[in-house]
């Protein structure tokens, strides 16, 4: 585990300031996971109640990346950070930004449960539904917890799992396709189920930009539009 | 509920962190339990992984472990206008710089850092040979000016300095005219014959140094009743007169004001463009806005070299990293 030494300024102020920033970010990014979970719950037992709660804590997750935002420009502003402290400001920027896009996809997911839940009965697609989610929120929580110990090798592990999850939302897609050709009328509600898919996967790739972020931050490194097996290739060369 | 639970999931991480901090802090007491120096220690066994990690525990000094470190970076240029090779600069019997080899590349923007002491003036200093005043100051190694070695006996320190000028902390303006602090150094190098030909160096000069329009209107008035950051200008005009290739620029800008030391890093960039320049700052902001390559120093070695893009965003030594964002001083 790479250490970046965050408490070990001249200036303990500072030490305070970046800790901070990492517990607001943890605490935006247990919001998010909740809420990724709970709209995946919503949609695969049809429980419009829940749904509705995911809605409401969007809010909050916004006024989080607001506040989070706000935070790194005073920390730019006032102590103008260089090497790993700059590194995490940045980092922390990116990764509110994509942190708050994930709470944006699991709101449509939301929003999908509820439409599903007054569409009345039927169950395609709520296999598909479940396994992806499933593999989404193992990704979130993963992403978490490499940022929480910067830990690069589970952060590469949600980059690689953000190819499992490509794959199952492309095979779910096929599998969707045959349900509408058998059945012409369930047409708009697996498309409802389509778009939460697609939601589920927009996710894990955001999960898969906060693992880049990560890299960045501990190894700095950037990683972005990078094959895995070339980051796998620099990670070697940079002890 | 749903929020409930969001909070208990939180504090589950919450938990970890604080974990983290946990050990962490145990560090940190025992940072403020001892002095500095034992900070300083901490960070560097931290630093020093490998070999010389079981410093904390052996009987050496920090400066005998720095000491042991090797360079990283880019020391050595294939465009190189200054070359220093093995370079030891003893104050009787202190060493205050050890085993020092880099290159200073042509046209480029050199900055050294490092905390006091660390040598940075001292190896600026040995460029031109302003160490040669000093009595018990003794030079070791090769230093070479496009491949001439400047320590040689035979070198004249005059023309030397002539061609490797130098910017102090504070300004020193000579107690004359405006017009005779920038004419003194191309008369004495006998650089002119006719007035004319000073009137254009003296008008060139001031205008490179940023100074013409402030000042065109009163060449006669002293030099002395500039503002410090004039002031300041003047004595690089003074420096640029007499056409040297490289200047070297200790603090220049420490003792100004923002807006002065703004004109000054402006003005340097437009200087890199002639000349070759190495400054000695203590503010790394400064270090990282005005320099193409930045040298970090650390009780007389020189611990990293490199673009100083690479060592603001990502140094490749632990020291430089500490130092840089304030964990050593």
């Amino acid at each position: 585990m790479d250490k970046l030494h965050l408490d070990q300024h001249i200036s303990q102020q500072y030490n305070a300031d970046l800790e901070d920033l990492r517990t607001e970010l943890l605490e935006m990014g247990g919001m998010v996971e909740e809420q990724v979970r709970d709209a995946i719950t919503a949609i695969s037992n049809a429980d419009g109640e829940l749904a509705e709660r995911v809605l409401v804590v969007e809010d909050e997750v916004d006024q989080r990346e607001i506040a989070l935002d706000e935070h790194c420009t005073l920390i730019l502003a006032r102590r103008q950070p260089a090497a790993s402290d700059l590194r995490m400001v940045m980092a922390v920027s990116k990764i509110t930004r994509d942190l708050e896009r994930m709470g944006d996809e699991a709101q449509k997911v939301a929003r999908m449960a509820i439409a599903l839940v007054e569409d009345g009965s039927g169950s395609q697609g709520y296999v598909e539904l479940r396994h992806l989610g499933n593999s989404v929120q193992t990704m979130v929580h993963q992403m978490l917890d490499a940022f929480a110990r910067f830990d690069v090798e589970t952060a590469m592990n949600v980059a690689k799992e953000d190819k499992q999850v490509d794959r199952e939302y492309r095979s779910a897609t096929r599998e969707l396709m045959t349900y509408m050709m058998e059945d012409p009328r369930s047409i708009s509600r697996v498309m409802n189920v389509m778009w939460a898919l697609r939601s589920l996967e927009r996710i894990g790739d955001h999960a898969r930009n906060i693992a880049e972020h990560i890299i960045y931050l501990v190894k700095g490194l950037d990683v972005r539009h990078t094959s895995m097996k070339e980051i796998e290739k620099q990670l070697r060369e940079r002890p | 509920m749903a929020f409930s639970s969001n909070v208990r999931g939180n504090n589950v991480r919450g938990n970890n962190v604080r974990g983290n901090n946990a050990r962490d802090s145990s560090l940190r007491s025992n940072n403020t339990r001892g002095n500095n120096g034992l900070r300083n220690k901490n960070v560097l066994s931290q630093a020093l992984q490998g070999g010389i990690n079981d410093y904390g525990r052996d009987q050496r000094s920090e400066t005998e472990v720095i000491r042991e470190i090797d360079t990283v970076g880019v020391p050595l240029l294939d465009t190189a206008k200054m070359s220093m090779r093995g370079v030891d600069v003893f104050y009787g019997e202190k060493q205050a710089i050890v085993d020092v080899t880099m290159d200073i590349g042509k046209n480029e923007v050199i900055a050294m850092i490092g905390p006091s002491g660390c040598g940075k003036s001292t190896i600026l200093r040995c460029l031109n040979r302003m160490n040669d005043t000093i009595d018990h100051c003794r030079v070791e190694g090769g230093l070479f000016l496009e491949g001439q070695d400047i320590y040689d006996p035979k070198m004249d320190v005059v023309p030397l300095r002539a061609r490797v000028g130098m910017v102090f902390q504070k300004p020193n303006p000579f107690p004359k005219s405006i017009y005779d602090n920038v004419a003194y150094g191309p008369r004495i190098h006998g650089l002119v014959s006719r007035r004319i030909e000073l009137d254009e160096i003296v008008e060139l000069s001031l205008r490179k140094a940023g100074l013409w329009d402030e000042v065109k209107d009163r060449l006669d008035g002293p030099g002395t009743g500039l503002s410090g950051g004039q002031q300041q200008r003047l004595c690089i005009a003074r420096t640029i007169a007499v056409s040297p290739e490289v200047i070297l620029m200790d603090e220049p800008c420490s003792a100004l004001d923002p807006i002065a030391t703004a004109r000054i890093e402006e003005l340097i960039a437009e200087l890199s463009q002639n000349f070759t320049i190495a400054i000695v700052t203590h503010s790394m902001q400064q270090a990282a806005r005005v320099s193409h390559r930045t040298a970090y120093f650390h009780l007389g070695k020189l611990i990293e070299v490199n673009d100083t893009e690479k060592v603001f965003t990502n140094p490749d030594h632990q020291l430089t990293e500490a130092y840089i964002t304030g964990r050593i001083g």
